[in-house]
């Protein structure tokens, strides 16, 4: 077959799929730009060109502000623990004294927090579990005696609860992807360390976790770049309060387009937040992309 | 020592298996539970299990209505983007063209674009049109979150098939059609069905554009729960008995399709 005709139906077989992609993913962003220029209300008609007034208010605004360091913070701060936490668990299920039907059966039953809708989850956490009154956890505080813990109130009470349920909800991912990796070390070689009479933390700092790192590294990005952009969960658990301390990025451009109808707005605060999680992400494969995995597919 | 370090190691792991069920067990206990018995104690097991949760909500007509509405829509991308991604990856792995790399880094980008910056923008675009609350606009908004799944999961099962297999059957003579759809495809079926599946679980579980951009013809799952919480106040055993019904395909799933799993979350960046 001649390059020409390879060609041909490469493009045939690729262009439906790149049109929806250019029409469903870069048209409306392309769109968002332009909208953000001006002083667009929902309920309005007429819509005045403002210029870059948009950016320029979100930059002094404190609610914008804190929304993006909190969304930074938390993403990391629950990556870094899912990651950590997936690594552990991980290496317990991979360990060689755990019988194979044992992990696997784990294996499993943590995929259910991970498959569940988030919202469902979501709900759980805020009914049964974080409920001042009825929720199951002070029903246990109530029993061994300790104050009750108002979850949705005060000013860190509802970010560790969140942070909780996400690391519940996402650590299954880490675990599965670590897991992954740590099957794919040749067995000879941990042996061959045992042989020389490594500790099991030598053995880990030094042979296991240099191998996974490329693992570890795609763990720790898609984490990441998820963690950034969450949202089902802290709507649904704390949506944003209590005042906005829980509120991050996807939820302050919500509550600016939907519930202000400042469109306008909202849709400069988004492109800056597409903005930061790029550049957030192209910081992280700079300082810690491995080199095994540069240049590398996907 | 030996024995107890196992032993710890057991202990770990069962902690954290019976913290996964827990809130599961929770939804599925409150679900069977009346209304009296479920705000006592919601872990007590000290009750008549009862369906009348479950049958109360399927005969709500929003309640089955919003089931219809997730399978169609889910069902819809998912089968949209398997049908663009057996073309579109196999160019993507076999085939070399101009424009390849820009394509595929057009597909990937959409992962890195923030869901809320796409629903912004749509929602003007679809109330402009009067295409809010219609199954098209939103099943065209799942496609940016299916495609990018799929096509890179499909390309790393077509990456895995030798190359001489698609030679052995040119030479045959066989058509580049043919070839794909005698040659490659049954070897890779398996993989395709699960990455259907994760797809539709992915989608069958989406909140955010479901809650902004359908209505009350096409709403979804996850947004009547989410609607119901407010509704119901403390009549929690109804909300969990949807909730119950919202678990039910991921089960399925994992039962059936686990081990595919790794490679799906990680668009075959990682080999399970």
């Amino acid at each position: 077959m001649t390059t020409k005709e390879i060609r041909s139906t490469a493009y045939r077989y690729i262009m439906p799929t790149v049109a929806i992609v250019i029409i469903a993913g870069l048209v409306p962003i392309l769109y968002s730009v332009y909208i953000s220029l001006f002083d667009y209300e929902l309920i309005q008609t007429q819509h005045t060109f403002i210029g870059l007034s948009n950016y320029l208010n979100l930059i002094a605004d404190d609610r914008f502000l804190h929304a993006t360091v909190f969304t930074v913070v938390f993403a990391l701060v629950a990556t870094i623990c899912e990651v950590a936490l997936g690594f552990v668990l991980a290496y317990l299920l991979y360990s060689k004294n755990i019988a194979p039907t044992f992990s696997s059966l784990i294996r499993v039953v943590m995929l259910i927090p991970y498959m569940v809708a988030p919202v469902v989850i979501s709900f759980t956490f805020k009914t049964l579990i974080y409920d001042v009154n009825f929720g199951y956890l002070n029903a246990v505080l109530r029993e061994i005696g300790l104050p009750i813990l108002n979850v949705f109130s005060g000013k860190w009470n509802s970010s560790i609860a969140v942070l909780i349920m996400e690391i519940f909800l996402r650590t299954p991912f880490t675990i599965l992807i670590l897991y992954a990796g740590l099957t794919t070390i040749s067995a000879e070689l941990i042996e061959a360390s045992m042989i020389d009479g490594a500790s099991t933390w030598t053995k880990i700092r030094r042979i296991i976790l240099p191998i996974l790192k490329p693992v570890v590294f795609v763990a720790f990005i898609f984490r990441f770049m998820d963690a950034l952009k969450m949202f089902d969960e802290m709507y649904v658990l704390t949506r944003g309060g209590p005042g906005y301390t829980t509120e991050n990025l996807s939820l302050f451009v919500a509550s600016q387009g939907f519930e202000f109808s400042h469109m306008g707005l909202a849709s400069a605060a988004s492109v800056l937040f597409f903005i930061i999680v790029a550049v957030v992400c192209a910081l992280f494969f700079r300082l810690f992309q491995p080199k095994e995995t540069k240049g590398g597919e996907a | 020592m030996k024995r107890l370090l196992s032993a710890l190691k057991y202990a770990v792991l069962s902690i954290y298996g019976i913290i996964s069920l827990f809130p599961f067990l929770l939804v599925v206990l409150t679900a069977l539970k009346k209304k009296k018995d479920a705000l006592s104690n919601p872990l007590s097991l000290a009750f008549t299990p009862t369906l009348e949760n479950f049958l109360y909500q399927l005969q709500k007509s929003e309640v089955f209505r919003a089931i219809g509405h997730s399978l169609i829509i889910a069902l819809s991308a998912t089968l949209i983007a398997i049908l663009l991604g057996i073309f579109s990856s196999y160019a993507m792995s076999r085939l070399r063209f101009r424009g390849k790399t820009l394509s595929q880094g057009a597909i990937l980008s959409l992962r890195l674009i923030p869901p809320i910056s796409l629903v912004i923008p749509y929602f003007i675009i679809f109330s402009k049109l009067g295409l809010l609350d219609n199954y098209f606009s939103i099943i065209i908004m799942y496609l940016t979150i299916c495609l990018p799944l799929i096509v890179w999961m499909m390309k790393s099962f077509y990456d895995e098939l030798p190359i001489e297999l698609d030679e052995a059957a040119c030479v045959d003579g066989c058509t580049r059609l043919q070839t794909l759809w005698y040659v490659l495809l049954p070897p890779i079926a398996p993989g395709i069905f699960a990455s259907a599946a994760l797809t539709f679980i992915v989608m069958w579980n989406e909140f955010m554009y479901a809650l902004y951009i359908t209505g009350s013809g096409t709403r979804t799952l996850p947004v009547e729960i989410y609607n119901s919480i407010g509704y119901y106040s403390l009549d929690w055993g109804k909300m969990a008995a949807t909730a119950v019904i919202a678990i039910i395909p991921a089960i399925l799933f994992i039962a059936l399709a686990q081990k595919y799993i790794v490679k799906g979350l990680t668009m075959g960046a990682v080999k399970g």
